[in-house]
């Protein structure tokens, strides 16, 4: 019964009325509706607009998913103790380096590559996720760690139950930093490399046209905005709910 | 008969700001015996907590030595936190269930120990629930029924109750010596356990004479033993009566603010 009343709970949580269930179907549905109309009026191809569009999507998933990975486990390994000593003005510098100066060298030897824009993309979505974990790492409570030790949990449990969760609100919240940067150095990325499909080459391709480029960016926006109504926003409030004492 | 743990010659300090070198704890021994509950009380800032987080193995930097007898190894202590200290994105059952996962034991065992523990604080209606949907005094009750899933022989508690209204802290009290006293509580099949052994700090003088065998007042900063005052007033203990009165007496004259 207990269970049922928990299910019941979380999707009273995501949708709570009638409205919120319309308007969630609406942010599912705009994006779509909004590109089809957008090549129609534009009159381009709407399979190479949402191809396009679905590469440059993948791209950012591999790169978010490689970013987070190696975030976390950097973070966990380095904010504490000699190490954080050394490491973390290391990081601080490293973030702080412009890779896009670096950007055409790599594009030179790497050629317009799907690994040149990811590489590049996780250079910049990693940063902001890797110092939110290493924020919330800096957050647990001494009496936590203390119920932890003295419990002897240990190997994957401890990283079940204590280390994945205490890390969750940091990595959330980065992923929201880091993929807002991330969508921007993407186009980038794709316009300076000179990759053939993706947004990058969408814009580059139409960069004389105002009225396409000023759709396209709207259209990217809306994109932007329905996932992060969608994904972002209701994981951002369900992790931070979790930690609330 | 042998301690079960014994302290000898303990010694702590800290380094502050600008370097200056504050002694906590100066040169404390003493033996705490198998299945009696031991107090340690002292004014606020005394190092009583420190003291028992060195006992427990939590506070590793100081000098002198923690000796355990032969029966006892860490795998069997458990502690009680002041604040609770439960995590707040477990539920309630999860939270007492933390130490059984950590000791490899099948699904079966720990959701079977879980339940037991959840009926003899009687957490059952909470057991999905999650700490912040809880009172202080339940949270607690979740504390000890974490502390004591796990068979422990050695309960450290600090300032267990002292973040409840006296009336919750009261009954809590009533209801740890009643574990205490009887810890194969709803065993399927009856068995003498032996009582596990207790070493609570606290600065409330009647909390610690309603429970503790022993009590060791310690003294301002640098925390010495100032004194070990034996408590052999039978259980339960009268709260008004004249003995217990003489005993709060004396141990209010010990310590030192």
């Amino acid at each position: 019964m207990r269970k049922t009343h928990a299910h019941i709970h979380a999707h009273a949580y995501i949708y709570r009325s009638r409205l919120h269930r319309l308007v969630t179907v609406l942010f599912l549905v705009l994006p779509f509706a909004f590109f089809l109309f957008f090549a129609e009026v534009a009159a381009i191809s709407s399979t190479k607009l949402f191809m396009d569009i679905g590469i440059s999507v993948v791209r950012m998933c591999v790169a978010y998913v490689i970013a987070l990975a190696l975030a976390w486990i950097c973070a966990v390994l380095f904010y504490q103790g000699r190490r954080a000593v050394v490491a973390l003005p290391f990081f601080d510098v490293l973030q702080s380096f412009p890779t896009f100066a670096a950007l055409p060298l790599a594009s030179y030897f790497l050629g317009p590559s799907n690994t040149t824009v990811i590489f590049f993309l996780v250079l910049t979505i990693i940063w902001p996720i890797f110092f939110s974990i290493i924020s919330s790492l800096h957050l647990i409570r001494r009496d936590w760690r203390e119920a932890v030790e003295i419990s002897q949990l240990s190997g994957f449990s401890y990283f079940k139950l204590f280390l994945l969760p205490v890390t969750i609100p940091g990595m959330v919240t980065g992923s929201l930093i880091g993929l807002g940067d991330g969508w921007g150095a993407l186009v980038a990325t794709e316009i300076i490399v000179g990759s053939h499909r993706g947004l990058g080459s969408f814009f580059n391709l139409f960069s004389r046209n105002p009225r396409i480029t000023v759709f396209g960016i709207l259209g990217f926006l809306i994109l932007i905005f329905s996932i992060n109504k969608l994904v972002w926003t209701p994981l951002l409030e369900w992790s931070h709910g979790k930690m609330e004492e | 008969m042998k301690p079960l743990i014994t302290l000898k010659n303990i010694s702590k300090h800290f380094v502050e700001e600008g370097d200056k070198s504050v002694v906590a704890l100066a040169d404390i021994s003493l033996e705490i015996f198998p299945g009696e509950i031991f107090v340690f009380v002292g004014p606020s800032g005394s190092g009583k907590s420190t003291l028992l987080r060195i006992i427990s193995g939590l506070e590793k930097d100081f000098k002198g030595e923690v000796i355990f007898g032969d029966e006892v190894r860490q795998h069997d202590f458990s502690f009680v936190f002041q604040q609770f200290a439960l995590l707040p994105w477990l539920t309630v059952a999860e939270n007492i269930s933390v130490g059984l996962v950590a000791r490899n034991l099948s699904i079966h065992h720990i959701k079977e120990r879980v339940n037991k523990e959840l009926k003899r604080f009687g957490l059952e209606r909470f057991a999905n629930e999650h700490p912040r949907e809880l009172s202080g005094g339940m949270r607690q009750r979740v504390g000890i029924a974490r502390a004591l899933a796990t068979d422990p022989k050695v309960i450290f508690m600090d300032e267990p109750f002292s973040e409840l209204d006296s009336f919750t802290s009261e009954e809590l009290r009533k209801e740890l010596l009643r574990i205490w006293e009887n810890p194969a509580w709803g065993e399927e099949v009856a068995h003498t356990q032996p009582r596990p052994t207790i070493v609570m700090v606290t600065h409330i003088v009647e909390e610690a004479l309603e429970l503790a065998d022993r009590v060791a007042v310690l003294t301002p900063r640098p925390a010495r033993i100032e004194r070990i005052v034996t408590n052999n007033l039978p259980r339960p203990r009268a709260l008004r009566s004249q003995e217990f009165y003489t005993l709060e007496d004396e141990l209010y004259r010990l310590i030192k603010p």
